[in-house]
């Protein structure tokens, strides 16, 4: 049913754009992965909620083809569409986050509630990522040399975020070994990862604040 | 060397720009969702990766929505198919046995046997009205008792055959009543969310509550 609307929308919006065969191609298989997605994205931004979720992803979708249709120039079938056409959805959804900002007036930024101080393009979450990063290097004999204070550092996070950690950072595993590890999909590793060094940067930020404040 | 390095530099950007993305969508900062999406573009092996988390936290959404519709729906039979719901209030609390239909339940059996004797139509008449319960101890002379209170004279296989259908009647009502208690703990469980404690009992409530 849904993917029936996805393509009905995006054939529709094809059709009246006269989109070329690749772009037309291109859009028709990526009708349902694209709404998959969006529906997540409107969650996540918070600018549905309810069953108003789907309205606003098919909403998201049918803008998300009358832009790409309206510059086709800038599709290149040499490179992977989806970034291309999800981008012009986060563009979108950006839009609608405002619009909803000012209907229901000023509000805390999401940002804040979870990682400390806001961040200015999330060069901040890059920076702190680069820094737990960093905790490791490992010799060319494949030992592992342990900084001072990672074990202080870890001790900030539950033991669960801390098994992934450890083994992320300093056992130098990547996404996919990671999730060989644990048991579970590379994706799911790399969320567990990303939700673990989240944890890790708020309870670092927590804990620098009370140190701020007991000087 | 080098290239073990690059390509250790290159798995790391990728790690990073992916943590970026990620993090980013569950604070709701579109803003970098799209510099992220931008560099997907032009690398293929990143576009994979979010693919990837993507799948995840689609999936996660998906699960979150259909526990969503499943608690509108359950909250919707509630409202308009009480009935089809035990009470919340505690134990259903069953009337007790009444000598009554323990003498009903011996005049269907014989019936159904084609064994009604003249005694038990006269029992079943003399009692068809007596709504005091049975008494809790069944005991053959507790029977005889009961009996004699009411001037009724039964024969010694009488009083056995109610003392049976008593028995096997009380029995029945404990199994139904712990039937409903096991079904009604299964429904706390259910509703529990995960990682609280069920609701305890009353009589371990003061307990906990004297806990450190």
């Amino acid at each position: 049913m849904e993917v029936d609307t996805a393509q009905a929308i995006i054939r529709t919006q094809c059709d009246a754009h006269d989109a070329a065969e690749p772009l037309r191609r291109c859009f028709e298989s990526e009708a349902r992965a694209l709404l998959r997605t969006i529906r997540m994205y409107v969650v996540r931004a918070g600018v549905a909620d309810g069953g108003d979720i789907e309205t606003a992803a098919l909403e998201v979708l049918s803008r998300v083809a009358i832009e790409a249709l309206k510059s086709p120039g800038k599709f290149d079938s040499d490179r992977p569409p989806k970034p291309w056409l999800l981008g012009i959805a986060t563009n979108i959804i950006k839009r609608m986050q405002r619009e909803r900002g000012k209907v229901y007036g000023r509000e805390v930024p999401a940002s804040q509630l979870t990682g400390g101080a806001a961040d200015k393009g999330g060069d901040d979450e890059g920076k702190f990522f680069e820094r737990v990063a960093a905790l490791s290097t490992r010799t060319p004999e494949g030992t592992v040399l342990i900084r001072e204070g990672t074990d202080e550092l870890l001790n900030l996070v539950g033991p669960d975020d801390r098994r992934v950690l450890e083994l992320a950072v300093l056992g130098d595993l990547d996404g996919n070994q990671l999730g060989r590890e644990l048991g579970i999909s590379p994706g799911a590793a790399r969320v567990r990862l990303s939700r673990a060094i989240t944890r890790l940067r708020a309870a670092y930020n927590e804990r620098e604040a009370r140190h701020g404040q007991a000087k | 060397m080098d290239k073990r390095n690059d390509e250790l530099l290159r798995q790391s950007a990728h790690e990073k720009a992916v943590h970026r993305y990620t993090s980013a969508l569950e604070r709701g900062d579109f803003e970098t969702v799209a510099a992220v999406l931008a560099h997907a573009e032009h690398d293929a092996e990143l576009e994979r990766m979010i693919d990837e988390v993507n799948e995840v936290l689609e999936a996660e959404h998906e699960a979150t929505a259909a526990e969503h519709d499943a608690t509108q729906v359950r909250a919707l039979l509630h409202e308009h198919l009480p009935s089809g719901f035990a009470s919340d209030q505690g134990e259903v609390e069953l009337p007790p046995l009444t000598i009554a239909a323990v003498v009903a339940r011996m005049s269907e059996d014989a019936a159904q046997r084609g064994q009604m004797t003249q005694e038990l139509a006269i029992l079943t008449r003399r009692l068809a009205a007596e709504s005091q319960p049975v008494p809790e101890e069944l005991s053959l002379g507790a029977v005889r008792q009961l009996f004699s209170e009411r001037e009724i004279s039964a024969s010694a296989a009488l009083v056995k055959q109610f003392r049976a259908t008593a028995i096997y009647l009380a029995e029945g009502r404990e199994h139904g009543q712990a039937y409903q208690a096991a079904a009604r703990r299964q429904r706390e469980l259910r509703r529990t969310p995960k990682g609280t404690q069920p609701r305890q009992p009353d009589a371990h409530r003061g307990q906990q509550e004297d806990l450190p």
